[in-house]
């Protein structure tokens, strides 16, 4: 028994050494697999591996960290020249690489999301993993373990006090860039409008076509009137949100009406008034398209929204086939 | 002008009700709380005494704090309480600063500047305030009531009034635009943390990661919003560094203090139910000291905020709204056995919309966590610990609990990310702790 234990114990001795050889033998393979896997995914996009090569890139930075931890092992490792030259190219590329990350990554912050890869065809985000693949190639590797254990007077000279500082400073630059980009376009407009009107900075911030259509229903609708309004949902965000609305047109009252259908009965709920909107936005949702009402509605007088920022009264009801798809603004009084 | 009045008003309130409970406060940190606590007490007496029929208006309120500024004076006189207003002189004491402080100090300085200048010069405009916060405010101070009137509105009554109320002061004082009342929580907030710190760091360590949590850019935007969002973490924060303070200094003036906060954080906002962790660090503490003083401290401050909003919601929308009711309901939830594949899901959806959004702050909080582990010596710093990862337990449960409950539990990452906006400034006091603990020698002189 004894004697199968010791037979077992010597063929996976002889196993592990084959595999660490055959490691040490294609680390360079696996190392240079490694990184350009992780720059296809930060130039191309995230998940080009995956789809092309049906592998996630996890386990290949999996595998370049088992073959580090296997290779560092074998003997002809320490003697090796092209470990040396690895490490060399290791540490240059991990400065490249944070440099390329960090810069880019404010570049973004500073103007948009997306703004890097518009404009350098480069997923700023991705590059963490390049440089995780040099920097931790370089740590695991013997050279990399000799340099910072065999150098204890690297250690003493590296003050706890200084690496905390420097996270400390990234992390006041990484906030003062986020607050800058943040107020850059608010900070803009005031030095631009520094007496602006309540109403300019209101229509600043809710879109000027959001507030100018406000302003045009609190001219054209009594205070006392019961308004049907969109659904709610988007292209109608806000003229379809009834509590968002009613802060416009106060003392006036708001009822959600549906796509197709009034949605509430004209009389019980005794509405005056029905909102011509187009929507405020491109995107729709729950199936909603633009243009709204899509139902007849038996009207007193019409008031558009002409191009001209003017209105238009017109006499007769609205009907909805005859305005289809026509991208119109404005009131209905219905007829009581 | 009235205005400015009501408002100085406020926070003297607040200045003698602060010395009240804690004596011998730094002048900034108490300047801090005054601000705070002087409005969300104001505030709450305004929907109590509107409750009961008296009408809101800039007189009643007037009435009110100075029927308060009486009480609480005559309170501290008999208790031979010292009300101690003594104003450093802060050039003097900035001359003394190292030139990197002086640096640090301008550029918190300047980041206030630029809240206050933002503040002064939008109205409010952000989607929230426009359909619940200000609209309400602005009815409120129309009829001169909320309950009465509640009624007559949609989503008009599901949320507390801390904000809404605030508005209302200003608008019955005559002001046009209440959002600097956002920069002056901003401001309070920036001068407990640095006051709080300050007791267990150097000043350069006390400065910086004060300066560390207003550049937070999450934070500094809420400050220029009318959100509920940061007076949440305000009072949230500041009742939770009180309770770690009682619990390490063994002070039953920190725990009322704390309560009183914290109670004040859910009248603010009343749907997260992270004042949990409060009722669970004092009761442990509680058994720990073997005492049952310690929870007698602090729930009743506590209850006698928060149960108000409680009875209110559950006269308005039934029981399931009160405080047993939620915890009902939330048990019946948790109870029924967590789903594996529900649980994965919760876990990821907290890590892509919350942690990952707090950047490397987490990171560096992991760091400090294990150097603080390591250095058993300061089991102070462990209370807080503790009570961030209670914290953080709770927002799991929670958002557990809310998955269930909800089918669009995944549509609202916003709602979710602002409200875990406080495990920042805890995470960013923690790390100065320890690493301003660890590090840093602390000096013997003072600047406040």
């Amino acid at each position: 028994m004894q004697n199968i234990q010791k037979y077992n114990k010597t063929n996976l001795l002889v196993l592990l050494k084959q595999v660490r050889s055959l490691c040490y033998s294609i680390f360079p393979l696996i190392w240079a697999s490694a990184l350009l896997v992780s720059i296809g995914e930060a130039l191309l996009y995230p998940g080009v591996t995956k789809k092309y090569l049906l592998i996630n890139p996890l386990w290949v930075y999996f595998i370049l960290i088992a073959a580090c931890l296997f290779s560092k092992y074998d003997p002809k490792y320490k003697k090796s020249v092209l470990s040396e030259k690895l490490n060399k190219i290791n540490l240059s590329l991990a400065f490249l690489f944070g440099l390329l990350y960090l810069s880019l990554m404010n570049l973004e912050k500073l103007n948009y999301s997306n703004f890097v890869f518009s404009k350098l065809h480069v997923h700023p985000a991705e590059l963490k993993w390049p440089l995780f693949v040099v920097l931790i190639s370089y740590a695991l590797s013997r050279r990399g373990f000799h340099t910072i254990v065999n150098n204890k007077n690297i250690i003493k000279k590296i003050r706890p006090e200084m690496i905390i500082i420097t996270l400390a400073l990234m992390v006041s630059a990484d906030n003062l860039i986020g607050i800058s980009s943040m107020i850059e376009k608010d900070i803009s407009f005031m030095l631009s409008n520094p007496l602006a009107s309540y109403d300019l900075k209101m229509s600043e911030k809710v879109t000027p076509l959001f507030y100018e259509y406000t302003s045009f229903i609190k001219t054209n609708v009594p205070e006392e009137s019961t308004i049907l309004i969109p659904p709610q949902g988007y292209p109608w965000p806000q003229t379809g949100n009834s509590a968002y609305l009613r802060y416009f047109l106060y003392p006036r009252k708001v009822l959600n009406g549906e796509e197709y259908l009034p949605g509430a009965n004209y009389t019980k709920n005794d509405i005056d008034y029905v909102l011509i909107a187009w929507g405020e936005t491109i995107g729709t949702e729950y199936d909603y398209t633009h243009g709204w009402p899509k139902f007849d509605v038996a009207a007193e007088e019409i008031i558009y929204i002409t191009n001209e920022k003017d209105k238009d009264k017109v006499m007769g009801n609205y009907v909805y086939e005859a305005v289809k798809d026509k991208e119109l603004w404005g009131v209905i009084k219905i007829t009581k | 002008m009235f205005v400015l009045l009501t408002f100085i008003l406020i926070i003297y309130f607040g200045l003698i009700f602060s010395s009240l409970i804690k004596e011998g406060l730094p002048f900034l940190e108490k300047l801090g709380l005054s601000y705070i606590l002087g409005l969300g007490l104001t505030t709450l007496m305004m929907f109590f005494y509107s409750w009961i029929g008296v009408k809101i208006t800039l007189g009643s309120i007037v009435i009110l704090l100075l029927t308060l500024i009486v009480l609480v004076r005559y309170i501290c006189h008999f208790l031979k309480r010292k009300i101690e207003i003594k104003i450093p002189n802060m050039l003097k004491e900035f001359k003394f600063l190292k030139r990197y402080e002086k640096i640090i100090c301008v550029g918190i300085c300047l980041i206030f500047f630029i809240s206050l200048l933002i503040n002064a010069y939008y109205p409010v405009y952000v989607w929230d305030a426009l359909a619940l916060y200000d609209f309400r405010a602005k009815i409120i101070a129309q009829t001169g009531y909320f309950v009465q009137v509640a009624k007559q509105f949609d989503y008009f009554a599901h949320y507390p009034l801390l904000t809404s109320l605030t508005h209302t002061i200003v608008y019955v004082a005559g002001g046009s635009n209440p959002k600097f009342t956002y920069f002056l929580f901003y401001l309070s907030f920036g001068l407990i943390f640095y006051g709080v710190l300050r007791r267990h760091t150097n000043i350069s360590v006390a400065i910086f990661f004060t300066f560390v949590l207003v550049s937070t850019p999450t934070l500094f935007e809420q400050s220029v919003i009318a959100y509920t969002n940061l007076p949440y973490t305000v009072f949230y924060v500041t009742g939770t560094l009180y309770l770690y303070l009682a619990v390490i200094n063994k002070s039953n003036n920190y725990l009322l203090l704390s309560s009183l906060l914290i109670g004040l954080s859910t009248w603010t906002r009343a749907t997260e139910p992270f004042w949990l962790t409060g009722i669970v660090v004092v009761l442990l503490y509680s058994i720990y000291k073997k005492s049952i003083f310690p929870i007698l401290t602090y729930l009743p401050g506590f209850l006698i905020i928060q149960q108000p909003w409680k009875v209110h919601l559950s006269r308005f929308f039934g029981d399931t709204m009160s405080t047993s009711g939620q915890i009902s309901s939330a048990s019946k939830i948790l109870l029924s056995g967590a789903s594996l594949n529900r649980v994965i899901e919760v876990v990821g959806y907290i890590y892509q919309n919350i942690i990952l959004t707090w950047g490397p702050m987490f990171f560096f909080f992991l760091i400090a966590a294990f150097i603080d582990i390591k250095n058993r010596h300061k089991k102070g710093h462990l209370v807080l610990l503790l009570i961030i990862i209670v914290n953080l337990l709770l927002l799991f449960v929670g958002t557990y609990a809310f998955s269930i409950t909800n089918v669009e539990w995944k549509k609202i990452p916003g709602s979710a990310r602002r409200m875990s906006i406080f495990f920042l400034p805890l995470m960013i006091y923690y790390i100065g702790l320890v690493l301003g603990n660890t590090i840093f020698k602390r000096e013997q002189t003072e600047f406040y």
